[in-house]
């Protein structure tokens, strides 16, 4: 844990200068024939879309090493990804949705991929609220670890399900998300994505410390009320 | 080809205002829980 | 096979399934609070008879989910008055065994309601669906073990919390997406003829699964 205080600082100035060497590029890349330049915001949405999916693989993984190890580190990384996946979640939603006005003309599409990102948001949500519900720490670490697993089976689930249920309905007129991305800009997709990737690992570090302090408060205000 | 420049900015407004407030919001709320703990624990070492 | 074991099952839904009838509020809240929301769709969007066919189906699955959701509120409810769950981990019987007890109580409640509501909404919005009726109450079935599979261990992760309700919906509904999804479709599908195989395939996929887990996982959280 010690570690994560030392590389938290650096880990974020250097996603700063990726996210700016990034949209340099996005700056530099010429406009798509399909889109015009609305390609740029894809850049973004592909990338969040993936730090959001990729939280939740953290989350998985810290659910069963506190389920197996009961760790209390296990614990507060698991709660910190849920809320840096919730955020990229969101960003993922938004820029979509953005996106998609001058597209397809509406702010919302019920498209396969747009409505599996909004329920993976509901999920994290859930996880949050689960927590903040349940008073006692180890009781909350253990049904959010159980839920967060019952998700995972879950999404892909989902997503099937959801894709199937579009294809019958909406043939290729609403376009089947977005279009794929070709020659520099795939480069300034990458760049992007990388970028994207050391902004996430910051945003875990961080609040994966800051909840441990408030865990620590938390415990001190214990103590002093039932020794004061 | 269109130019969809307010949307692009629109949308980048919205990826910095969610990432970079989430940021923000944690920092502070991690210097502020750290403050409070080192002033609990100097309560604590005072009344002893 | 274990005959002792499958007798305990029978016993602790039973119990449960007893109690409500005895009691009849939890049957009769769940079977009224079906009939506000069909009167409630009625009022809100007042179909002819061709919308109401198309409705139908949707109609149906998101008053049954609600309605699961009321009765699911319940499934814990005596053991939380009694001392909470923690109690049930004193006895000896398998964690396993007392989940399958708790759903199938659950389970077959939820399932009569389902299908007077069934019933209910295809007489109240003219909708004949009569002659596939036994089709539809497979498929009502169907979702209705995920959902109160599901159901029952969420109800017991969420137990004595604060605004349980809420939590247990906001939790359950997302998880049962493709249950609804495929039940809408299934159902649509009987009343007017078309292939339902493969979203029958998707719910028992899905119910596999899940009553594979769930008691797994059940026994996971109340264990020390």
């Amino acid at each position: 844990m010690k570690i994560l205080e030392k590389i938290c600082s650096p880990l974020g100035w250097l996603s700063l200068g990726l996210l700016g060497y990034g949209i340099w590029h996005v700056l530099n890349t010429p406009a798509d024939f399909q889109q015009g330049n609305s390609v740029a915001i894809l850049f973004v949405h592909v990338s969040a879309a993936k730090m959001a999916l990729f939280f939740y693989l953290v989350l998985v993984a810290a659910s069963i090493r506190y389920l197996w190890k009961k760790g209390d580190t296990a614990d507060t990384i698991a709660e910190a990804s849920v809320h840096v996946g919730a955020a990229f979640s969101v960003v993922t939603l938004a820029t979509g949705s953005i996106w998609g006005k001058p597209m397809w003309g509406t702010w919302w599409a019920w498209d396969a991929r747009l409505t599996s990102m909004l329920m993976l948001l509901i999920i994290y949500v859930g996880l949050i609220a689960l927590r903040g519900a349940l008073e006692d720490r180890q009781r909350g670490a253990k049904a959010a670890a159980i839920f967060a697993l019952i998700g995972a089976v879950d999404l892909p689930l989902i997503h099937f399900s959801v894709v199937w249920w579009r294809t019958l309905h909406q043939p290729a007129s609403l376009g089947n998300g977005a279009p794929k991305l070709v020659g520099p800009m795939l480069t300034t997709l990458a760049v992007m994505g990388v970028a994207f990737t050391v902004l996430g690992t910051y945003m875990l570090v961080l609040k994966t410390l800051e909840v441990r302090e408030q865990r620590r408060l938390h415990d001190k205000e214990e103590e002093h009320f039932h020794n004061g | 080809m269109g130019d969809y420049s307010s949307f692009v900015i629109g949308a980048y407004a919205v990826a910095i205002t969610v990432l970079g407030g989430a940021v923000f919001l944690w920092k502070i709320r991690l210097a502020r829980a750290k403050k409070m703990l080192a002033k609990m624990e100097n309560f604590g070492e005072s009344s002893q | 096979m274990d005959f002792r074991l499958l007798k305990v099952v029978y016993s602790i839904a039973w119990k449960d399934v007893v109690g409500d009838f005895r009691r009849r509020d939890t049957l009769s809240s769940m079977v009224f609070f079906s009939i506000s929301v069909l009167v409630t769709f009625q009022i809100g969007f007042d179909p002819d008879r061709q919308l109401a066919v198309q409705l139908m189906p949707g109609l149906l699955w998101v008053t049954a989910l609600f309605t699961s959701l009321v009765g699911l509120g319940r499934a814990f409810q005596d053991e939380e008055e009694d001392g909470g769950i923690e109690t049930m981990i004193l006895s000896p019987v398998p964690r396993g065994v007392l989940f399958l007890g708790k759903w199938l109580g659950n389970l077959f409640l939820t399932l009569v309601v389902n299908i007077i509501l069934l019933i209910l909404t295809m007489v109240l919005f003219n909708v004949d669906g009569w002659s596939h009726i036994f089709v539809i109450i497979a498929i009502l079935a169907l979702g209705t073990m995920g959902v109160t599979g599901l159901g029952v261990l969420l109800a017991a992760l969420t137990q004595g919390t604060r605004s349980r309700e809420t939590l247990l919906a906001l939790l359950l509904l997302p998880l049962v997406v493709p249950l609804l999804i495929a039940g809408v479709q299934a159902t649509a599908g009987a009343l007017t003829g078309g292939d339902i195989s493969p979203w029958i395939r998707l719910m028992v996929v899905f119910d596999v699964i899940y009553l594979t887990l769930a008691p797994w996982a059940f026994g996971w959280l109340v264990e020390e």
